[in-house]
Protein backbone atom coordinates (compact mmCIF):
# COMPACT_ATOMS: atom_id res chain seq x y z
CA UNK A 1 0.00 0.00 0.00
CA UNK A 2 2.81 2.26 0.91
CA UNK A 3 4.58 1.40 -2.34
CA UNK A 4 1.90 2.10 -4.55
CA UNK A 5 1.05 5.70 -2.78
CA UNK A 6 4.55 6.54 -2.94
CA UNK A 7 5.38 5.46 -6.61
CA UNK A 8 1.81 7.21 -7.49
CA UNK A 9 3.23 10.26 -5.99
CA UNK A 10 6.39 10.17 -7.81
CA UNK A 11 4.73 9.76 -10.72
CA UNK A 12 2.18 12.49 -9.78
CA UNK A 13 5.41 14.83 -8.76
CA UNK A 14 6.66 14.11 -12.22
CA UNK A 15 4.10 14.34 -15.02
CA UNK A 16 1.95 17.27 -12.93
CA UNK A 17 5.12 19.30 -12.03
CA UNK A 18 6.43 19.02 -15.59
CA UNK A 19 3.42 20.26 -17.10
CA UNK A 20 3.28 23.47 -13.73
CA UNK A 21 6.49 24.94 -14.28
CA UNK A 22 6.39 25.25 -18.10
CA UNK A 23 8.08 21.80 -19.72
CA UNK A 24 10.46 21.50 -17.04
CA UNK A 25 11.07 17.85 -17.72
CA UNK A 26 10.50 16.89 -14.18
CA UNK A 27 8.75 13.62 -15.98
CA UNK A 28 11.98 12.47 -17.51
CA UNK A 29 12.79 8.78 -15.60
CA UNK A 30 16.21 10.51 -14.32
CA UNK A 31 13.71 12.21 -12.07
CA UNK A 32 10.71 10.20 -11.29
CA UNK A 33 12.77 6.88 -11.07
CA UNK A 34 15.12 8.13 -8.17
CA UNK A 35 12.61 10.33 -6.63
CA UNK A 36 10.13 6.58 -6.41
CA UNK A 37 13.59 5.03 -5.44
CA UNK A 38 14.28 7.38 -2.42
CA UNK A 39 10.74 6.87 -1.19
CA UNK A 40 10.53 2.94 -1.32
CA UNK A 41 13.72 3.24 0.68
CA UNK A 42 16.29 2.31 -2.20
CA UNK A 43 17.83 5.15 -3.95
CA UNK A 44 20.38 3.53 -5.39
CA UNK A 45 18.40 0.92 -7.72
CA UNK A 46 16.16 4.35 -8.62
CA UNK A 47 19.34 5.97 -9.77
CA UNK A 48 20.45 2.63 -12.00
CA UNK A 49 16.36 2.52 -13.13
CA UNK A 50 16.66 6.36 -13.85
CA UNK A 51 19.67 6.52 -15.91
CA UNK A 52 19.05 3.62 -17.76
CA UNK A 53 15.83 4.99 -19.13
CA UNK A 54 17.07 8.29 -19.77
CA UNK A 55 19.37 7.09 -21.72
CA UNK A 56 16.17 5.19 -23.66
CA UNK A 57 13.77 7.90 -23.86
CA UNK A 58 16.50 10.56 -23.96
CA UNK A 59 15.39 11.06 -27.66
CA UNK A 60 11.27 11.08 -26.98
CA UNK A 61 9.98 14.10 -27.18
CA UNK A 62 6.42 14.94 -27.98
CA UNK A 63 5.44 17.48 -30.04
CA UNK A 64 1.56 17.54 -30.54
CA UNK A 65 0.79 14.71 -32.96
CA UNK A 66 4.11 13.57 -33.47
CA UNK A 67 4.22 11.77 -29.67
CA UNK A 68 5.81 8.07 -28.93
CA UNK A 69 5.78 7.35 -25.65
CA UNK A 70 5.62 8.92 -21.95
CA UNK A 71 7.98 7.92 -19.72
CA UNK A 72 7.19 8.59 -16.54
CA UNK A 73 4.81 6.13 -15.66
CA UNK A 74 7.12 3.43 -16.99
CA UNK A 75 10.03 4.91 -14.78
CA UNK A 76 8.09 5.04 -11.69
CA UNK A 77 6.64 1.03 -12.25
CA UNK A 78 9.94 -0.05 -13.59
CA UNK A 79 11.75 1.69 -10.06
CA UNK A 80 8.37 -0.46 -8.19
CA UNK A 81 9.12 -3.73 -9.76
CA UNK A 82 13.05 -3.32 -9.39
CA UNK A 83 13.30 -3.05 -6.07
CA UNK A 84 10.81 -5.44 -5.19
CA UNK A 85 12.57 -7.97 -6.95
CA UNK A 86 15.67 -6.84 -4.68
CA UNK A 87 17.25 -4.83 -7.69
CA UNK A 88 16.84 -6.83 -10.48
CA UNK A 89 17.43 -4.15 -12.77
CA UNK A 90 17.40 -6.17 -15.47
CA UNK A 91 14.94 -8.11 -15.79
CA UNK A 92 12.55 -4.82 -16.16
CA UNK A 93 14.23 -2.70 -18.77
CA UNK A 94 12.46 -4.88 -21.60
CA UNK A 95 9.09 -4.22 -19.93
CA UNK A 96 9.41 -0.73 -19.70
CA UNK A 97 8.89 0.69 -23.99
CA UNK A 98 5.40 -1.28 -23.99
CA UNK A 99 4.89 0.34 -20.78
CA UNK A 100 5.32 4.41 -21.55
CA UNK A 101 3.45 4.05 -24.91
CA UNK A 102 0.56 2.95 -22.95
CA UNK A 103 1.08 5.41 -20.66
CA UNK A 104 0.92 8.13 -23.42
CA UNK A 105 -2.18 6.79 -24.21
CA UNK A 106 -4.04 6.30 -21.35
CA UNK A 107 -2.73 9.90 -20.43
CA UNK A 108 -4.46 10.86 -24.08
CA UNK A 109 -7.39 9.67 -23.05
CA UNK A 110 -7.80 11.40 -19.96
CA UNK A 111 -6.82 14.51 -21.79
CA UNK A 112 -9.69 13.90 -24.32
CA UNK A 113 -12.51 12.51 -22.36
CA UNK A 114 -12.24 14.13 -18.96
CA UNK A 115 -10.93 17.47 -19.67
CA UNK A 116 -11.80 17.84 -22.76
CA UNK A 117 -15.67 18.14 -22.15
CA UNK A 118 -14.47 20.57 -19.56
CA UNK A 119 -13.92 23.10 -22.58
CA UNK A 120 -17.65 24.45 -22.55
CA UNK A 121 -17.35 25.36 -18.94
CA UNK A 122 -14.29 27.35 -19.58
CA UNK A 123 -16.39 29.33 -22.54
CA UNK A 124 -18.90 29.68 -19.72
CA UNK A 125 -16.63 31.51 -17.66
CA UNK A 126 -15.31 33.65 -19.65
CA UNK A 127 -18.79 34.64 -21.08
CA UNK A 128 -19.69 35.94 -17.22
CA UNK A 129 -15.73 37.55 -17.43
CA UNK A 130 -14.93 34.86 -13.89
CA UNK A 131 -11.34 35.40 -14.91
CA UNK A 132 -10.88 33.62 -11.24
CA UNK A 133 -12.90 31.03 -11.79
CA UNK A 134 -11.19 30.26 -14.80
CA UNK A 135 -7.93 30.29 -12.99
CA UNK A 136 -9.68 27.65 -10.51
CA UNK A 137 -10.99 25.47 -13.23
CA UNK A 138 -7.60 25.21 -14.91
CA UNK A 139 -5.96 24.18 -11.61
CA UNK A 140 -8.69 21.65 -11.09
CA UNK A 141 -8.44 20.48 -14.18
CA UNK A 142 -4.22 20.15 -13.78
CA UNK A 143 -5.28 18.19 -10.83
CA UNK A 144 -7.28 15.70 -11.94
CA UNK A 145 -5.75 14.93 -15.09
CA UNK A 146 -2.65 14.27 -12.98
CA UNK A 147 -4.24 12.81 -10.37
CA UNK A 148 -6.28 10.21 -12.55
CA UNK A 149 -2.77 9.56 -14.46
CA UNK A 150 -1.02 8.85 -11.04
CA UNK A 151 -4.12 6.39 -9.92
CA UNK A 152 -2.75 3.98 -13.17
CA UNK A 153 0.75 3.20 -11.29
CA UNK A 154 -0.99 3.13 -7.57
CA UNK A 155 -2.91 0.31 -8.88
CA UNK A 156 -0.34 -1.65 -10.91
CA UNK A 157 2.22 -1.69 -8.07
CA UNK A 158 -0.98 -2.54 -5.69
CA UNK A 159 -2.33 -5.31 -7.47
CA UNK A 160 0.06 -6.19 -10.21
CA UNK A 161 3.58 -6.26 -8.62
CA UNK A 162 3.25 -9.83 -7.77
CA UNK A 163 2.08 -10.61 -11.12
CA UNK A 164 4.45 -9.06 -12.86
CA UNK A 165 6.92 -10.95 -10.91
CA UNK A 166 5.00 -14.33 -11.11
CA UNK A 167 5.85 -13.82 -14.77
CA UNK A 168 8.88 -12.32 -15.27
CA UNK A 169 10.16 -15.35 -12.99
CA UNK A 170 8.26 -18.18 -15.11
CA UNK A 171 10.39 -16.57 -18.41
CA UNK A 172 12.54 -19.40 -18.94
CA UNK A 173 16.58 -18.05 -18.86
CA UNK A 174 16.97 -18.10 -22.15
CA UNK A 175 14.56 -15.96 -23.46
CA UNK A 176 15.60 -13.73 -20.68
CA UNK A 177 19.14 -13.29 -21.22
CA UNK A 178 17.74 -12.31 -24.79
CA UNK A 179 15.64 -9.76 -23.40
CA UNK A 180 18.16 -8.46 -21.37
CA UNK A 181 20.47 -8.43 -24.59
CA UNK A 182 17.85 -6.63 -26.13
CA UNK A 183 17.44 -4.26 -23.18
CA UNK A 184 21.02 -3.19 -23.44
CA UNK A 185 20.77 -2.44 -26.99
CA UNK A 186 17.66 0.27 -26.31
CA UNK A 187 19.95 3.09 -24.86
CA UNK A 188 21.67 3.02 -28.41
CA UNK A 189 18.15 3.43 -30.21
CA UNK A 190 17.32 6.04 -27.67
CA UNK A 191 20.48 7.70 -28.71
CA UNK A 192 19.97 7.12 -32.46
CA UNK A 193 16.07 8.90 -32.01
CA UNK A 194 17.99 12.20 -30.18
CA UNK A 195 20.63 12.29 -33.12
CA UNK A 196 17.58 12.36 -35.31
CA UNK A 197 16.73 15.24 -34.16
CA UNK A 198 19.82 16.96 -33.09
CA UNK A 199 22.61 16.14 -35.87
CA UNK A 200 24.22 18.92 -37.29
CA UNK A 201 27.07 18.95 -39.41
CA UNK A 202 28.62 21.87 -37.02
CA UNK A 203 28.12 19.66 -33.89
CA UNK A 204 28.97 15.69 -35.06
CA UNK A 205 32.57 16.96 -34.15
CA UNK A 206 31.60 17.00 -30.98
CA UNK A 207 29.65 13.36 -30.92
CA UNK A 208 32.86 12.05 -31.97
CA UNK A 209 35.25 13.28 -29.90
CA UNK A 210 33.10 12.10 -27.44
CA UNK A 211 33.75 8.96 -29.07
CA UNK A 212 37.23 8.62 -29.27
CA UNK A 213 37.74 10.14 -25.37
CA UNK A 214 35.30 7.07 -24.24
CA UNK A 215 36.80 4.47 -26.35
CA UNK A 216 40.29 5.35 -26.46
CA UNK A 217 41.28 7.28 -23.39
CA UNK A 218 38.70 5.08 -20.98
CA UNK A 219 37.63 8.27 -19.29
CA UNK A 220 34.62 7.79 -16.69
CA UNK A 221 31.04 8.84 -17.61
CA UNK A 222 31.64 11.69 -15.21
CA UNK A 223 34.74 12.83 -16.51
CA UNK A 224 33.37 12.97 -19.67
CA UNK A 225 30.37 15.17 -18.57
CA UNK A 226 32.69 17.56 -16.76
CA UNK A 227 34.71 18.31 -20.18
CA UNK A 228 31.59 18.33 -21.92
CA UNK A 229 30.09 20.77 -19.65
CA UNK A 230 33.58 23.13 -19.96
CA UNK A 231 33.08 23.09 -23.58
CA UNK A 232 30.17 23.94 -23.38
CA UNK A 233 30.28 26.96 -21.07
CA UNK A 234 33.68 28.48 -23.23
CA UNK A 235 31.21 27.99 -26.38
CA UNK A 236 28.24 29.64 -24.76
CA UNK A 237 30.87 32.29 -23.64
CA UNK A 238 32.48 32.91 -27.20
CA UNK A 239 28.72 33.10 -28.31
CA UNK A 240 28.23 35.92 -26.23
CA UNK A 241 31.06 37.95 -26.91
CA UNK A 242 30.13 37.47 -31.16
CA UNK A 243 27.01 38.26 -29.86
CA UNK A 244 27.67 42.09 -28.20
CA UNK A 245 29.82 42.43 -31.30
CA UNK A 246 27.64 42.02 -33.85
CA UNK A 247 24.96 43.77 -31.71
CA UNK A 248 25.82 47.53 -32.56
CA UNK A 249 26.12 47.31 -36.36
CA UNK A 250 22.82 45.54 -36.69
CA UNK A 251 20.83 47.35 -34.59
CA UNK A 252 21.71 50.81 -37.14
CA UNK A 253 20.52 48.16 -39.75
CA UNK A 254 17.03 47.58 -37.77
CA UNK A 255 16.64 51.85 -37.34
CA UNK A 256 15.85 52.38 -41.12
CA UNK A 257 12.79 50.92 -41.89
CA UNK A 258 13.13 47.52 -43.74
CA UNK A 259 12.01 47.51 -47.09
CA UNK A 260 10.46 44.33 -48.84
CA UNK A 261 13.76 44.01 -50.51
CA UNK A 262 16.25 44.55 -47.54
CA UNK A 263 13.70 41.35 -46.39
CA UNK A 264 14.62 39.62 -49.37
CA UNK A 265 18.26 40.11 -49.57
CA UNK A 266 18.44 38.86 -46.02
CA UNK A 267 16.31 35.91 -47.12
CA UNK A 268 18.78 35.00 -49.56
CA UNK A 269 21.94 35.62 -47.93
CA UNK B 1 14.11 24.49 -55.36
CA UNK B 2 10.91 24.50 -53.92
CA UNK B 3 10.89 20.89 -51.80
CA UNK B 4 7.63 21.30 -50.47
CA UNK B 5 4.37 23.09 -50.99
CA UNK B 6 2.26 22.35 -47.50
CA UNK B 7 -0.96 23.03 -46.71
CA UNK B 8 -0.83 24.06 -43.07
CA UNK B 9 -3.80 26.59 -41.17
CA UNK B 10 -1.03 26.91 -38.08
CA UNK B 11 1.72 27.59 -40.93
CA UNK B 12 5.39 26.92 -39.38
CA UNK B 13 4.83 24.99 -35.85
CA UNK B 14 6.00 21.86 -34.15
CA UNK B 15 5.44 19.93 -37.10
CA UNK B 16 7.11 22.06 -39.89
CA UNK B 17 9.80 23.10 -37.55
CA UNK B 18 10.83 19.88 -35.96
CA UNK B 19 10.14 16.88 -38.56
CA UNK B 20 9.72 18.64 -41.89
CA UNK B 21 12.87 20.84 -41.66
CA UNK B 22 15.05 17.93 -40.53
CA UNK B 23 13.45 15.30 -43.28
CA UNK B 24 13.83 17.95 -46.29
CA UNK B 25 17.07 19.29 -45.23
CA UNK B 26 15.20 22.50 -45.67
CA UNK B 27 17.38 26.13 -45.48
CA UNK B 28 14.79 28.13 -45.60
CA UNK B 29 10.71 28.68 -45.05
CA UNK B 30 8.40 31.21 -47.33
CA UNK B 31 5.69 31.67 -45.59
CA UNK B 32 2.79 33.15 -48.10
CA UNK B 33 -0.37 34.21 -46.41
CA UNK B 34 -2.39 37.52 -47.15
CA UNK B 35 -3.20 37.32 -43.66
CA UNK B 36 -0.01 36.91 -41.63
CA UNK B 37 1.81 39.32 -44.12
CA UNK B 38 -0.43 42.28 -43.25
CA UNK B 39 -0.07 41.17 -39.04
CA UNK B 40 3.21 42.12 -37.75
CA UNK B 41 3.08 40.40 -34.72
CA UNK B 42 2.13 36.93 -36.64
CA UNK B 43 5.02 37.56 -38.62
CA UNK B 44 7.21 38.15 -35.28
CA UNK B 45 5.79 34.87 -34.02
CA UNK B 46 6.35 32.59 -36.76
CA UNK B 47 9.91 34.20 -37.13
CA UNK B 48 10.59 32.83 -33.67
CA UNK B 49 9.15 29.67 -34.25
CA UNK B 50 11.58 28.77 -36.63
CA UNK B 51 15.31 26.91 -36.06
CA UNK B 52 17.76 29.18 -35.88
CA UNK B 53 19.29 27.83 -38.83
CA UNK B 54 16.08 27.95 -41.39
CA UNK B 55 15.48 31.11 -42.95
CA UNK B 56 12.19 32.71 -42.79
CA UNK B 57 10.11 35.01 -45.19
CA UNK B 58 6.39 35.54 -45.06
CA UNK B 59 5.04 37.58 -48.10
CA UNK B 60 1.52 37.71 -49.25
CA UNK B 61 0.90 35.06 -51.94
CA UNK B 62 1.71 36.69 -54.71
CA UNK B 63 4.67 38.66 -53.38
CA UNK B 64 6.00 35.23 -52.56
CA UNK B 65 5.48 33.65 -56.21
CA UNK B 66 7.94 36.70 -57.07
CA UNK B 67 10.11 35.84 -54.22
CA UNK B 68 10.40 32.29 -55.49
CA UNK B 69 10.87 32.81 -59.10
CA UNK B 70 14.09 34.65 -57.96
CA UNK B 71 16.89 32.38 -59.52
CA UNK B 72 18.44 32.31 -55.92
CA UNK B 73 15.52 31.07 -54.42
CA UNK B 74 17.07 27.67 -56.71
CA UNK B 75 20.13 27.77 -54.83
CA UNK B 76 17.73 27.11 -51.31
CA UNK B 77 15.74 23.82 -49.92
CA UNK B 78 12.60 25.41 -49.03
CA UNK B 79 9.22 24.83 -48.45
CA UNK B 80 5.96 26.85 -49.27
CA UNK B 81 3.76 27.00 -46.30
CA UNK B 82 0.23 28.17 -47.59
CA UNK B 83 -2.74 28.70 -45.09
CA UNK B 84 -5.84 27.39 -47.69
CA UNK B 85 -5.71 25.30 -50.30
CA UNK B 86 -6.76 28.12 -52.50
CA UNK B 87 -3.63 29.76 -51.74
CA UNK B 88 -1.77 26.17 -52.88
CA UNK B 89 -3.72 26.56 -56.41
CA UNK B 90 -2.30 29.80 -56.49
CA UNK B 91 1.19 28.64 -55.94
CA UNK B 92 0.85 25.38 -57.53
CA UNK B 93 -0.34 27.35 -61.05
CA UNK B 94 2.44 29.58 -61.12
CA UNK B 95 4.48 26.88 -60.75
CA UNK B 96 3.30 23.51 -62.46
CA UNK B 97 6.37 21.28 -62.24
CA UNK B 98 8.85 22.22 -59.84
CA UNK B 99 7.08 21.52 -57.06
CA UNK B 100 8.45 18.44 -55.78
CA UNK B 101 6.24 17.83 -52.87
CA UNK B 102 2.42 19.07 -52.71
CA UNK B 103 1.47 18.46 -49.57
CA UNK B 104 -1.99 18.49 -47.44
CA UNK B 105 -0.93 19.59 -43.58
CA UNK B 106 -3.53 20.53 -41.34
CA UNK B 107 -6.50 22.91 -42.63
CA UNK B 108 -9.93 23.72 -41.54
CA UNK B 109 -9.86 22.90 -37.84
CA UNK B 110 -8.91 25.86 -36.29
CA UNK B 111 -12.37 27.46 -37.22
CA UNK B 112 -14.23 24.50 -35.66
CA UNK B 113 -16.41 21.87 -37.30
CA UNK B 114 -19.49 23.03 -39.13
CA UNK B 115 -22.17 21.60 -41.50
CA UNK B 116 -21.00 22.70 -44.52
CA UNK B 117 -17.19 20.95 -44.01
CA UNK B 118 -16.42 17.10 -44.86
CA UNK B 119 -14.39 16.18 -42.99
CA UNK B 120 -11.38 14.35 -45.24
CA UNK B 121 -8.61 13.40 -42.40
CA UNK B 122 -8.22 13.77 -38.83
CA UNK B 123 -6.27 16.89 -40.20
CA UNK B 124 -8.23 18.29 -42.76
CA UNK B 125 -11.90 19.55 -42.82
CA UNK B 126 -12.40 21.94 -46.11
CA UNK B 127 -15.94 23.29 -47.15
CA UNK B 128 -17.43 22.47 -50.76
CA UNK B 129 -15.49 25.30 -52.25
CA UNK B 130 -12.57 24.44 -50.88
CA UNK B 131 -12.66 20.65 -52.05
CA UNK B 132 -13.37 22.06 -55.45
CA UNK B 133 -9.68 23.86 -54.83
CA UNK B 134 -9.07 20.16 -54.09
CA UNK B 135 -9.54 18.99 -57.01
CA UNK B 136 -8.17 21.64 -58.70
CA UNK B 137 -4.74 20.99 -57.28
CA UNK B 138 -4.95 17.17 -57.25
CA UNK B 139 -5.40 18.13 -61.66
CA UNK B 140 -1.97 20.20 -61.43
CA UNK B 141 -0.34 17.44 -58.55
CA UNK B 142 -1.91 14.28 -59.17
CA UNK B 143 0.68 13.23 -56.93
CA UNK B 144 -0.64 15.40 -53.90
CA UNK B 145 -0.49 13.82 -50.35
CA UNK B 146 -2.17 13.79 -47.30
CA UNK B 147 0.97 14.09 -44.67
CA UNK B 148 0.87 15.82 -41.31
CA UNK B 149 4.64 14.51 -40.16
CA UNK B 150 7.12 12.94 -42.51
CA UNK B 151 7.25 9.67 -40.20
CA UNK B 152 3.39 9.45 -40.62
CA UNK B 153 1.38 7.07 -43.27
CA UNK B 154 0.84 9.29 -46.29
CA UNK B 155 -2.32 9.00 -48.22
CA UNK B 156 -3.08 10.08 -51.84
CA UNK B 157 -5.29 13.24 -52.52
CA UNK B 158 -6.55 11.49 -55.56
CA UNK B 159 -7.56 8.46 -53.67
CA UNK B 160 -9.37 10.51 -50.68
CA UNK B 161 -10.94 12.32 -53.07
CA UNK B 162 -12.80 9.54 -55.09
CA UNK B 163 -13.85 8.26 -51.73
CA UNK B 164 -16.25 11.54 -50.97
Amino acid sequence: MYDAFVVALAVFVGVAGHEMFGMSMLSRPIVVAPLAGLLMGDIQTGLIIGASLEAIFMGVVNIGISSTAEPALAAGLATAFAIKMGGNVDAVIPIVFPLAVLGLQLLNMIFSFVCGPMATNFLKLAKEGDEKGIVKLHYVIWFVHYGLYALIPFFAVLFGANVVMTVLDSIPPVIMNGLTVAGNLLPAVGMAMLLRMLWSKNLAVWFFFGAVVMAYFELPLIAIAAIGTIIAIVMAQRDLQLKGMQASPAQQGQATTVSGNQEEEDFFQ
Amino acid sequence: MIKAVRIDERLIHGQVAMTWTKSLKLTGLVVASDEAANNDIQKMTLKMSAPSDVKVIIKNVDDAIKLLEDPRASQMNLMVLVPTVKDAVKVAKAFPTEVELMNVGNAGKMSGPSEEKVTLTKEVMLTQPELDSLKELVEIYPETVFQPTPAMEKHSAKAILSSH
